[in-house]
C-alpha cells in the first residue's frame, strides 16, 4: 500500500503531488496493476487535506488511464496500462548520465543541473493565467 | 434541558441541603428542649402576663433569659434566606461569566428555553430553602413567639412569609446584576450589599408604614391604655410623653421617680422629666400582633413582587441584548 | 439547486457606533471547507455568531442551510454543529456528563458516534472535563459538535490556542468527518497555515468588510507576483487588479489579481502561495510592515 507524502513548500498543488506520486510508483513498480489505491478517508486521515483534493487526484490519474474508479469497491491501478519499457528507462538514464557529464564539464554543479532540469521540465504555467 | 440546569445547580444545591440538615440537627433539639421547659414551667398558662411578683412574674423573665442567645442567633439567621438564594443565582451568572451559554445556546434548544428553565430552577429552589428555613423558625421560636409576640425585626424577618420574599429579592438583585455586568462575583457581592441595604430600609422605615398604626393615648397611672402584653408583643413605633390630645410634649422624655423617702429630685438626672400630675399623659403608636399576617403578604407582595419583576428583566435582557 | 449552506446579503452588525461587520455578501457552497482569514477584530468571530444564532443582524440577512439562524432556530441548530472560540465547557462535568448534555439538548444525537469518538481519543468518560488539556478539551468540543450529526460545522478559531500537534490532531478530526458525512465546514484563523491543505475555499475579513472570496484554486491561479524594471503600476492597474505594490531603486514588485492574460513583456510572472496572497490582502508584506492596504474590495467567484 502506498504511502503519500506532501511537500508544503514545493509550490506544487496538493493533488498534483498525489498524482506524482501515484504515477512514480506504478512507474518503479511500487504499485501493480489491479493494486487497490487508498480510500480518500485513508489518505486523508494520514495527510489531513481535505477529502476533495484527493477525489481531484484520484479523477486526475483516472482521466489519464493510470487508474480506474470501481464504484462502490475502490480505486485500483489500471491494468492495461503499459508500462515504460524496461529498455526505455535504461536508455534514457544511459543518455541523462551523459548530460550530466557534460553539464559538469560546463562548470555546473547539482544545483545548477536541477534547477536548469526543473525549470525545462515544468510546464509553462508561469505565463498561463487562470 | 431540566437535567442539564439541575446538574448545573447540583454541588449548590447539595451545599444547601447540608447546612439545612446541619442547621436542623442543631436546632430541633434546642427546640424540643425550650417547648418542654416552657410547659413544664407552666408559661404556657402565664399567658404573657407577667404581674411583678407572681409566679408567672419570675417565671417568664427567667425562660427569657434563658433562651437569650436564641435572639442573638435568630438576627444573623436571618441572612440565610438571602445568601440561599446567591447561591442559586450562581449557576445563572457562571453560564454568562464563562461564556458556556455559546454552548448551550447552540445545542439545539432555544435561548428562551435555557432562561425559563435555569431562572425557574433558581426560583424554585430559593423557594424551598427560605421555606424551609422560615418553617423551622417558626417551630423553634413557638415557645418565645408566644411571649414577645412576632413583630420584632429579627423574628419578624424569619418567620412567615417574608424570608421567601427577600430571598427572591435576592435572587433578582443577583441575576439582573449577573445579566448586565457578567461577572459572578462582583454581582453577587453587590446583590449582597443591595439586599442588607433594601432590608434595612424596609425594617426602620417601611414596614411601620404599611398599614395603619393604632394609636392610643392614656393618662398616666389612671389604668387605660394598651396592656403591657400587648405591648410586648406589638410592633411599638412611637412610646412618647403626650399631652391629652397626643401631640408629644417637648423636652419630657420621662416621669419624675419619686426616692425612697417620698420627695421628688431636686437635680435632673438625664433630661428633664415629667412631674406626675394629673395632667401627664402617654401616647403609643403600635401594630398590634394580631396583624402579624396582613403585614406580611403586604410586605411580601412588594418585595417578593420586585424580586420577580428583577427576574424577569434578568431573563428579559439575557434574551435580548447577549452575544 | 441545492441551497448554499451560508449565505448573506448585505450583513452588518454594529455594537454602538462601531460596525463589526459590513455589507457582506456570501455564498457558500454546501460540502465545501471555507477558511475565514483575517486579523483579530476582523469580524471572523461576529460572522459566525450571526451564522449560528447567538447575535441578531443590525444590516442585512444571513441563512444558514435555508433558514434564518436567530427567528428559526428550530430549524438551524440541529443541523449546525458550532464549537465557540475557546471551544467552552462545562468544567466541572464529567466527560460522560458533557455527552449526556448534548443527548438531552439535541433531538437528533448519535451517543454510539459520540462514544466512539471519546473512546478513539483515548479518554474515559469519567474525567472532569476541567482536568483535560487544551486539545483534549477542544476534541470533546467537537465530539459534541459532530454527534448531533450535522450538515454544517461553524468552528471560531477551534486551534488557536493549541499546541501543534493538537492542531493537526483537531484539524485531522475535521477533515475525517468532511470524508465521512460531506458535511460542509467554515473555520475561522488567523493563522493561515493548514488551511491551503485542508480549505476548498477562502473569505479574507479585516475591519468588518470581506476582501477576498473565492475557491483557493482560483485564488492561486488568478494571482500573480510580477516583476520587472523600476515603473508606474499604472499601465497595469488599467486591466488588472493590483493588490500590493513595492518599489526599490530599481524595480518595481506588484501582487495582481489578474482579469484575464498579463501580455505586457517586461514583467516577469511568478505564482504566489496563498499565505502571500493573504498578507497583501491585509496590506502587510512578508516582513509586517504597512504598506496601503485595501486598495479596493476584490471579490472573485
Amino acid at each position: 500500500m502506498i504511502q503519500f507524502h506532501l511537500e508544503r513548500r514545493s509550490g506544487v498543488p496538493t493533488y498534483l503531488q498525489i498524482v506524482q506520486q501515484v504515477r512514480q510508483a506504478v512507474r518503479l513498480g511500487i504499485l501493480k496493476p489491479g493494486d487497490r489505491l487508498p480510500t480518500v478517508k485513508e489518505v486523508v486521515a494520514q495527510l489531513t487535506i481535505n477529502p476533495n483534493t484527493v477525489l481531484h487526484a484520484y479523477r486526475q490519474l483516472d482521466l489519464e488511464g493510470v487508474v480506474e474508479g470501481r464504484r462502490g469497491v475502490g480505486t485500483f491501478v489500471a491494468s492495461d496500462r503499459i508500462p515504460v519499457a524496461a529498455a526505455d528507462v535504461k536508455g534514457l538514464r544511459m543518455s541523462l548520465q551523459r548530460w550530466v557529464e557534460r553539464a559538469r564539464a560546463a562548470g555546473l554543479d547539482e544545483e545548477d543541473m536541477a534547477g536548469l532540469f526543473a525549470d525545462t521540465v515544468r510546464p509553462a504555467s508561469a505565463s498561463r493565467v487562470a | 434541558m431540566i437535567w442539564v440546569g439541575w446538574r448545573q445547580q447540583r454541588t449548590e444545591t447539595l451545599i444547601a441541603g447540608a447546612v439545612l440538615v446541619v442547621i436542623a440537627a442543631i436546632v430541633i433539639p434546642v427546640g424540643i428542649h425550650m417547648a418542654s421547659v416552657y410547659t413544664h414551667e407552666g408559661l404556657a398558662a402565664c399567658g404573657a402576663n407577667a404581674q411583678p411578683g407572681t409566679a408567672c412574674g419570675l417565671a417568664i423573665p427567667s425562660f427569657q433569659i434563658r433562651f437569650n442567645l436564641l435572639d442573638i442567633l435568630f438576627t444573623w439567621s436571618t441572612l440565610l434566606p438571602p445568601i440561599a438564594a446567591l447561591l442559586f443565582a450562581a449557576p445563572f451568572i457562571l453560564d454568562l461569566d464563562s461564556g458556556t451559554y455559546r454552548l448551550l445556546w447552540t445545542q439545539s434548544i432555544t435561548r428562551r428555553r435555557w432562561i425559563v428553565t435555569k431562572l425557574g430552577l433558581g426560583i424554585a429552589a430559593t423557594v424551598l430553602v427560605a421555606l424551609l428555613l422560615s418553617v423551622l423558625a417558626t417551630w423553634l421560636r413557638a415557645p418565645l413567639d408566644h411571649l414577645n409576640g412576632r413583630l420584632g425585626s429579627s423574628t419578624y424577618d424569619a418567620e412567615g412569609l417574608v424570608p421567601i420574599a427577600y430571598a427572591l429579592l435576592a435572587l433578582g438583585v443577583a441575576v439582573a446584576l449577573g445579566a448586565v455586568w457578567r461577572r459572578t462575583v462582583p454581582a453577587l457581592l453587590t446583590a449582597f450589599v443591595l439586599y442588607v441595604v433594601a432590608r434595612a430600609f424596609v425594617d426602620s422605615w417601611l414596614r411601620q408604614r404599611l398599614v395603619d398604626a393604632t394609636r392610643v393615648t392614656w393618662h398616666i397611672g389612671g389604668g387605660g391604655g394598651p396592656s403591657n402584653s400587648t405591648l410586648n408583643r406589638a410592633l411599638v413605633i412611637h412610646q412618647y410623653l403626650s399631652d391629652k390630645t397626643g401631640r408629644a410634649i417637648a423636652g419630657a422624655n420621662q416621669i419624675c421617680v419619686r426616692t425612697s423617702a417620698g420627695a421628688l429630685p431636686h437635680t435632673r438626672i438625664s433630661g428633664p422629666c415629667l412631674l406626675p400630675s394629673a395632667h401627664g399623659y402617654m401616647t403609643v403608636v403600635f401594630i398590634p400582633a394580631s396583624r402579624f399576617w396582613e403585614l406580611q403578604a403586604i410586605e411580601f407582595g412588594i418585595v417578593a413582587g420586585i424580586g420577580a419583576l428583577l427576574v424577569a428583566a434578568a431573563g428579559w435582557w439575557t434574551y435580548r441584548r447577549i452575544a | 439547486m441545492t441551497e448554499a449552506a451560508l449565505s448573506t446579503q448585505g450583513l452588518g452588525r454594529r455594537y454602538g457606533s462601531t460596525w463589526a461587520l459590513r455589507d457582506c455578501d456570501l455564498e457558500i457552497p454546501p460540502g465545501t471547507v471555507t477558511a475565514l482569514v483575517g486579523p483579530n477584530g476582523a469580524g471572523k468571530t461576529t460572522l459566525l455568531q450571526l451564522a449560528v444564532g447567538l447575535l441578531a443582524p443590525t444590516a442585512g440577512n444571513v441563512r444558514v442551510l435555508g433558514h434564518d439562524p436567530y427567528r428559526q432556530p428550530a430549524q438551524v441548530l440541529p443541523r449546525v454543529g458550532f464549537v465557540a472560540q475557546e471551544h467552552p465547557l462545562p468544567r466541572r462535568f464529567t466527560i460522560a456528563e458533557t455527552l449526556r448534555l448534548g443527548r438531552e439538548l439535541n433531538p437528533t444525537w448519535d451517543d454510539g458516534l459520540a462514544a466512539r469518538r471519546i473512546d478513539e481519543l483515548g479518554l474515559s468518560p469519567a474525567q472532569r472535563v476541567g482536568t483535560l488539556s487544551g486539545g483534549q478539551q477542544a476534541q470533546v468540543a467537537l465530539t459534541l459538535a459532530l454527534a448531533k450529526r450535522p450538515q454544517l460545522l461553524l468552528l471560531d478559531e477551534p486551534v488557536a490556542s493549541l499546541d501543534p500537534l493538537a492542531r493537526r490532531e483537531f484539524l485531522n478530526t475535521v477533515v475525517q468527518a468532511v470524508a465521512d458525512a460531506g458535511i460542509g465546514v467554515v473555520l475561522s484563523s488567523h493563522i493561515v497555515a493548514d488551511l491551503e491543505r485542508i480549505c476548498d475555499r477562502l473569505i479574507i475579513l479585516a475591519h468588518g468588510r470581506t476582501l477576498l472570496d473565492g475557491a483557493i484554486d482560483d485564488i492561486l491561479a488568478g494571482h500573480r507576483v510580477l516583476t520587472g524594471p523600476r515603473s508606474s503600476a499604472e499601465r497595469v492597474e488599467r486591466i488588472h487588479d493590483v493588490i500590493r505594490e513595492s518599489h526599490t531603486e530599481r524595480q518595481t514588485t506588484l501582487l495582481v489579481r489578474a482579469n484575464g492574460h498579463v501580455y505586457d513583456a517586461c514583467w516577469e510572472l511568478h505564482e504566489v502561495d496563498l499565505e502571500e496572497i493573504v498578507l497583501a490582502y491585509l496590506g502587510l508584506d512578508r516582513a509586517g510592515r504597512g504598506t496601503p492596504s485595501g486598495r479596493r474590495a476584490v471579490v472573485s467567484r
